[in-house]
């Protein structure tokens, strides 16, 4: 019996492959080449200040479609949210869509369009149709018993310049919420000091408990006016419980899934305001006002005690004076003290410190003296007093203290006394103080007048810099490169210092022209046979006289040939002979054979030999 | 063999950077014309500073101002310039006029002391451009103005190519090593005199003139305000378009300005 042989697995492949294929090219389950179009919608069309609102920008017909162009929103704060790609499926026509969302936050009230936004593809624009809404105004007053509001105060509302002033913020609210995030308001003419840590706390308004955080800040204006401190904004996510959710279909599981206990949390976000504050700052008045009066307002009273009553010549001792008060301190400077002619006084470095005391901010700043005695004796230190103007009772005061006695006692040995300059004293170095700002006066003498675009290039000198070193080296390469192919050419070098070698060889006997050596005649001989060897690349100590016609009978010059023959043979005549040449005639053979080899010279690169 | 065709590509190299940057004198637009008949500039450099001194700064301003529409450049007029807008309250410009001083003059304590009080006049704090680590290492590069650069450039040049004559003679390997390092310093002389003269690395650094404006996704007014920048804000400008700048600040964000209330600090002409 023939086992059945299984299918060829090929075959079933291909036939799989002609399937799906045919499958995939006639299923209307296709995303066709849809037209693109956008789509914009919002979650209301109607909300407050403190809402946000939910704008999202559908485009239809492609997946990953280009951020779209949004229109112009100018009385709206926009915050991007996320993009969401789906496909989905309709009537068996497969649709992608991608949707941009955006929340919007408005910052006035009114009737509003947000425009079009458009989306641009290969060239194309679509664009969205135009959305009326309407924003009202804020609803965040406490008396209408709202989740959660917000409020701000100051206490006075209309201090003086320079009196403390009690900036509150308060949030209440009564449900959840969770990321906070609060915008402090403009204290524009004010100077400001935080006043602790925020607290927060439950109170009761309108019969209905709430929970309050509490900010408070000392506030100090500056100016005498009409001062507004503008609007706190605080923006929230408030956590709403959903029971809703979307239904399976089967009773069973949306009845069970429906119960609190599985209820969804949403977050809605919630922008709050505040009314902004008016204040009326008064000015301080003119009558009254004491000579160093520093500008103080409020209460104040001031501390002083010196660490020693008596101490002895050349030493110190430290007047402390601690001023403390419900105003701004902290620019305060301690006048002179007046009447301390028998002191030395060095400043320290004051210390400055800040409390909240009740609803007040309480400044406390120290001030160092050392006080250096300059003569024995009972001294008196004069009262200090500091000059305030105290709102409550509408006038100036000063607070003081009683005059304190010091007694200088002589020093253990008798010193000369000497004044130190002004400055620190012992163990007072301090820092250098920053007092004020401000820009160093013009320069007169530094500017240059030179026209032109700075480090222009235009000069001539500027393109000599940038080429001559340049055609220097290729100059040198050029002369480089002329040595080396004539240090090779051996023969070449010894023709070339041929004449130079006669010469100097002639130079060097002249000296000889005046004796009666024979060596003379040797000498001479050789230096032409040299010269003619070194000219011909040959040994010239072997050049008979006729070698040397023939040699330079070759450059065409037979005449010179046998001058040089004959110069040779005489000089041979000299040289071998019993004759002897005279003075002059040694001299005369001499310069004709100084002639001769230039001759030689001439001719023998004229003929090129 | 080897040795003359070492040398003829030394001599390529050398010869082809060497156009390169002899290029560079192509980029300049000097503007040596004839002047026409203006007060002496000393006479007014002395009154503008008479006016400054009296606190006349409008005065002083127009003054200088007139000193750069002749065509004088120069870093300490700059430097007057910028005080002359502080003292106007015009922040903006006075930042303008010191960054574009110290192109000119980058070593000059006071104007480091002035841009630096500008600076924390301004209301958007901004990050330093620079990182502390680029500018230790390229302080030379910092603290040097064009002209500068260009000098020294100009005289490693020279050294360059006298090392090199010498060692053609003179095979010593001391020798060798010089000119490599003064090719080294060559080289990066001349891409430093270039990318400050010229700008070639593209990226220009502009200042926010207005005491507002608004930074858009794209250069129409009608894209979205991505962000906010105050008068003496300064960034670093990629590119333009239609009049706008596109931008990036130090900490990343980017987007369009408006070419009309901002300026281009290398832009020396532009008021």
């Amino acid at each position: 019996m023939l086992k059945r042989q299984h299918p060829n697995l090929l075959t079933h492949r291909f036939f799989l492959f002609i399937f799906l294929a045919s499958l995939l090219t006639l299923s209307p389950l296709r995303v066709g080449a849809e037209e693109i179009s956008v789509a914009a919608k919002v979650d209301k069309n109607e909300a407050s200040l403190e809402d946000s609102i939910l704008f999202s920008i559908t485009v239809s017909g492609m997946q990953s479609a280009p951020q779209p162009a949004l229109p112009s929103l100018p009385d709206f704060t926009v915050e991007g949210g996320q993009t969401v790609s789906q496909v989905q499926i309709i009537n068996f026509k497969m649709q992608a869509n991608t949707i941009f969302n955006y929340t919007l936050i408005p910052k006035r009230a009114g009737d509003f369009t947000i425009g079009p936004a458009t989306v641009t593809v290969k060239g194309k624009v679509s664009q969205s149709q135009p959305i009326q809404i309407r924003i009202l105004p804020s609803q965040t007053k406490p008396n209408q018993r709202s989740d959660l509001f917000i409020e701000q105060t100051l206490s006075p509302r209309n201090p003086y310049v320079n009196q403390q002033a009690v900036y509150t913020f308060r949030f209440y609210r009564r449900v959840q919420v969770g990321e906070t995030k609060m915008d402090e308001p403009e204290f524009t003419g004010f100077l400001t000091e935080d006043m602790g840590e925020q607290r927060d706390y439950k109170t009761v308004v309108g019969g209905v408990e709430y929970l309050v955080t509490e900010v408070r800040k000392a506030l100090y204006p500056t100016q005498a006016g009409k001062l507004t401190i503008g609007e706190a904004t605080l923006s929230c996510q408030v956590f709403v419980q959903s029971r809703q959710r979307r239904g399976t279909g089967d009773p069973f599981f949306d009845h069970f899934f429906d119960s609190p206990f599985f209820g969804r949390t949403e977050f809605k976000t919630m922008n709050l305001r505040s009314e902004p504050i008016q204040v009326e700052v008064r000015g301080l008045p003119l009558e009254g006002r004491p000579p160093d009066y520093k500008g103080l307002v409020g209460n104040y009273r001031a501390e002083v005690n010196l660490d020693k009553n008596s101490l002895p010549v050349g030493d110190s001792a430290t007047l402390n004076v601690v001023v403390s008060g419900n105003g701004n301190l902290r620019s305060f400077e301690l006048p002179p003290l007046a009447g301390m002619s028998d002191f030395k006084v060095y400043e320290d470095r004051p210390s400055f410190s800040a409390r909240t005391q009740g609803r007040d901010l309480i400044q406390t700043k120290a001030f160092k003296r050392a006080l250096v005695p300059l003569k024995t004796g009972e001294s008196r230190i004069p009262p200090v007093g500091v000059s305030y103007f105290d709102p409550v009772q509408g006038r100036y005061e000063v607070a003081q203290s009683d005059w304190m006695k010091v007694s200088v006692t002589p020093g253990k040995e008798k010193e000369a006394f000497t004044l130190v300059k002004a400055g620190a004293g012992p163990g007072l170095a301090t820092a250098v103080d920053v007092l004020g700002r401000d820009i160093l006066p013009p320069h007169s003498q530094q500017v240059r007048i030179s026209r032109g675009r700075p480090g222009s290039l235009n000069h001539p000198v500027y393109w000599a810099a940038f080429f001559l070193p340049f055609c220097g080296f290729v100059i040198t390469l050029l002369a480089f490169r002329r040595k080396e192919k004539t240090e090779k050419d051996a023969a070449g070098i010894r023709r070339k210092k041929a004449f130079p070698r006669a010469r100097a060889e002639l130079s060097r006997v002249r000296k000889a022209l005046g004796g009666e050596d024979q060596e003379l005649f040797r000498i001479l001989s050789r230096t032409i046979k040299d010269y003619l060897g070194d000219w011909f690349n040959i040994s010239g100590g072997a050049l008979t006289p006729l070698d040397a016609f023939d040699l330079i009978k070759q450059t065409g010059n037979p005449e010179l040939a046998g001058r040089a023959r004959e110069t040779l043979d005489k000089l041979e005549g000299y040289q071998f002979g019993a004759s002897r040449a005279s003075s002059e005639e040694r001299k005369e053979i001499y310069h004709s054979i100084q002639k001769l080899i230039k001759e030689l010279q001439k001719a023998l690169k004229k003929g090129g030999g | 063999m080897m040795v003359k065709t070492r040398f003829k590509y030394i001599i390529i190299f050398s010869f082809l950077i060497f156009l390169t940057l002899a290029a560079l004198p192509a980029l300049s637009t000097g503007t040596e014309t004839d002047q026409p008949a203006n007060p002496d500039p000393q006479t007014v450099i002395f009154n503008a500073r008479q006016a400054y001194d009296q606190k006349d700064f409008a005065r002083a301003r127009d003054l200088y101002q007139g000193l750069l529409d002749q065509g004088i450049t120069d870093g300490h007029l700059f430097y007057n310039l910028g005080n002359c807008y502080f003292r106007l309250g015009d922040i903006g410009r006075a930042i303008l006029y010191y960054r574009r001083a110290q192109i000119l003059i980058p070593r000059d304590a006071d104007l480091a002391a002035n841009l630096n009080n500008a600076i924390q006049n301004r209301l958007d704090q901004l990050e330093s451009g620079e990182s502390g680590i680029k500018k230790v290492f390229l302080f030379w590069y910092y603290n040097s103005s064009r002209q500068e650069l260009i000098y020294v450039f100009l005289a490693l040049n020279l050294l360059f190519w006298a090392s090199l004559s010498i060692y053609l003679f003179k095979r010593q390997n001391w020798l060798r090593w010089l000119w490599i390092a003064l090719l080294v310093l060559w080289v990066v002389s001349g891409a430093a005199s270039l990318d400050k003269y010229a700008g070639s690395s593209g990226i220009h650094s502009g200042v926010v003139i207005e005491p507002e404006i608004e930074v858009r996704s794209g250069y129409s007014q009608n894209d979205t305000v991505l962000f906010k920048l105050h008068a003496g804000a300064e960034f670093a400008v990629e590119g333009e378009e239609r009049g706008w700048f596109k931008i990036h600040l130090p900490d990343g964000k980017r987007g369009w300005v408006n070419g009309e209330f901002a300026r281009i600090v290398e832009d020396l002409k532009s008021i």
